[in-house]
């Protein structure tokens, strides 16, 4: 397996072990030169039996190494005088260091100041985190305007079952006006049914439609059961829409009494019948609600960012699993980064995978060095 | 004696010494073999107050392997973009990103927005940039709108002091940056201070142009 081999921290123990091993030699050449220096020393001087020409030579010597000694000492007082020198020094930078100190604290203070930014900053992105959570709310209220859409819809739904209903039971009038046509009616009265017959459709379209449109109780409740979604919701025209509703149960009930009187054959005056048809009227009450057309344009935008934002959830899981990193300690292998990275040693070929830039060799990996391994 | 053992000593820290000196020069005068221009070879910007030098991957034989080394998503909803985010917003490029970031962002007057998802940002972004994800100015304009210099109320903004902005995101696939520029059109928004970088990381890393890791990403630390 890879071993993690180190080219500059070789080369500097390489030179560190060259350097002690000339420093051993010198240092055990130079023990050897003394010890022979010493064993000189040792052996007393025995001026006897020395030609004069020797003893000139010794006595020169001997006044060579009083001076030689009178140097040495000289040399010492130097030393002394440096060392009392560089103690002076020290005590100069202790001082010099002292003022630095006192001199930092306008810098103290402009730290405390860059810190309490930081915390502003901190401070700044939290904001930015709780207008995200906005964002759940708007969902919520996206919900609320859906049910909303539902009971509209099932109430146009039971507005083309009631329209449908109209359409048979203007059929059952006709028939029955058909039926009375063919009894035997005073021919006086013939030309006046006629006329009668005309308008009595007339009515009709318009009355009784706008009855069988509300038709059934069950619509009132439905009605209630949107206003009490709606309290707070002025988007709304609730209140209008149940005056409308109860303005319609009035007229069915009218309408069936119309329908008896028309049995009987009573002329009777007819009401003038309302101009707009409930197709218009329900018509202008959708078209009418602009808010309510914004907050669908609202919806929509929010369930596009929304289906976008869980395509983009996958995405995004793999820029985060790709861009994960560790360093190599000392020691490390590629087996034993892979276990700390994966868990398992045999994943090793994958982080060689992941950084081609770096490892061209995969024994080659070093301290510090920072490494892709991606999941 | 003294002197010999003092110089062999010596010898030992000069050595030390020039080892380290010279590992010094060469991270300082390191040879740019790929600039960014011919007569740029590396940038200076900051990011959050923390000096960053841009400059490319100095590797000539480097190549993407990473997710940015794709050529295909599903599209819709990763498509091919149109060029213009907003009929009135300038599309950038790569140099100018770098000229905003050094003359607008530096002089407080600019901001350079990430309008990707915070996931995003906090893997790898473009350094001196921010992070406002697109949601944002899609649900929440009127929260966000303040924070960019815009005076004034919902429904009545002034964007006289406005700042200029600089968005990008994943790239010419990317929808997050366009979403984020539509909504601030529609929101009234100045075009003229909004800019576009369609290449956004993809082109960024292509160029192996430096980027950082806002939040670690580091596993096995403990």
């Amino acid at each position: 397996m890879a071993k993690p081999k180190n080219a500059p921290s070789t080369f500097l123990i390489a030179n560190i072990i060259l350097a002690m091993l000339i420093g051993v030699i010198l240092w055990f050449l130079l023990l050897k030169g003394q010890d022979q220096l010493n064993q000189t020393n040792v052996a007393p001087l025995s001026l006897q039996g020395l030609s004069e020409k020797d003893r000139k030579e010794i006595a020169d010597l001997q006044t060579q190494l009083e001076l030689e000694k009178a140097r040495a000492e000289q040399s010492r007082e130097k030393l002394r005088a440096r060392k009392l020198e560089h103690a002076l020094l020290a005590e100069k930078e202790r001082t010099k260091k002292t003022d630095t100190e006192q001199a930092s604290a306008p810098l103290q203070a402009t730290l405390a100041l860059s810190n309490e930014l930081e915390s502003e900053k901190a401070r700044i992105k939290e904001m930015i985190i709780a207008q995200m959570k906005g964002a759940t709310e708007n969902k919520r209220l996206a919900q609320a305007l859906e049910n909303k859409n539902q009971q509209l819809a099932a109430v146009t739904q039971q507005k083309n079952a009631l329209e449908q209903r109209f359409k048979s039971l203007n059929s059952d009038t006709q028939t029955l006006l058909n039926s009375l046509a063919s009894e035997s009616i005073q021919a006086s009265d013939q030309d006046y049914l006629q006329a009668l017959q005309g308008d009595v459709s007339a009515f009709l379209t318009d009355e009784s439609r706008a009855a069988l449109t509300s038709a059934k109780a069950g619509d009132v409740d439905l009605l209630n059961q949107i206003e009490i979604s709606d309290t707070n919701d002025t988007s709304l025209p609730t209140a209008n829409l149940r005056a409308q509703v109860g303005a319609l149960m009035t007229q069915e009930q009218r309408a069936n009494q119309q329908k008896s009187q028309l049995n009987v054959l009573v002329s009777t005056p007819i009401p003038t019948p309302s101009n707009a048809s409930l197709q218009d009227r329900i018509d202008a009450l959708i078209s009418s609600n602009a808010e309510r057309e914004a907050a669908q344009a609202a919806e929509v935008q929010f369930n596009k960012d929304n289906q976008y934002l869980s395509s983009l959830n996958v995405i995004e899981k793999e820029r985060e699993n790709e861009t994960r990193w560790v360093t190599v300690r000392e020691g490390d292998t590629l087996w034993i980064i892979a276990k700390r990275a994966y868990d398992d040693g045999w994943l090793y070929p994958k982080i060689f995978a992941a950084n081609p830039q770096i490892l061209s060799n995969p024994d080659r990996i070093s301290t510090g060095q920072r490494l892709r391994v991606p999941l | 004696m003294k002197f010999l053992r003092t110089a062999i000593i010596a010898f030992f820290l000069v050595q030390t010494f020039a080892y380290a000196q010279s590992n010094i020069s060469n991270t300082a005068n390191e040879d740019i073999v790929v600039g960014i221009t011919s007569t740029m070879a590396t940038a200076n910007v900051s990011h959050r107050g923390t000096p960053v030098t841009i400059k490319r991957i100095q590797d000539p034989s480097n190549k993407l392997v990473d997710d940015f080394a794709k050529t295909s998503r599903p599209c819709p909803p990763f498509c091919v973009h149109p060029m213009q985010a907003a009929s009135g917003v300038k599309t950038v490029g790569e140099l100018d990103v770098v000229s905003f970031l050094q003359n607008q962002v530096e002089a407080g007057s600019g901001l350079l927005i990430d309008a990707r998802m915070p996931k995003f940002y906090n893997s790898e972004t473009i350094p001196g940039s921010i992070n406002i994800p697109f949601v944002l100015f899609t649900s929440s304009a009127k929260d966000i709108l303040p924070l960019l210099g815009v005076t004034g109320s919902d429904g009545n903004w002034n964007y006289n002091a406005a700042m200029e902005l600089l968005l990008w995101c994943n790239g010419p696939w990317c929808d997050q940056s366009p979403r984020a520029i539509q909504a601030l059109v529609k929101e009234g928004y100045p075009e003229a201070k909004i800019k576009y970088y369609r290449g956004g990381m993809q082109l960024w890393k292509i160029f192996g142009l430096t980027t950082i890791q806002p939040v670690s990403n580091e596993v096995g630390t403990n």
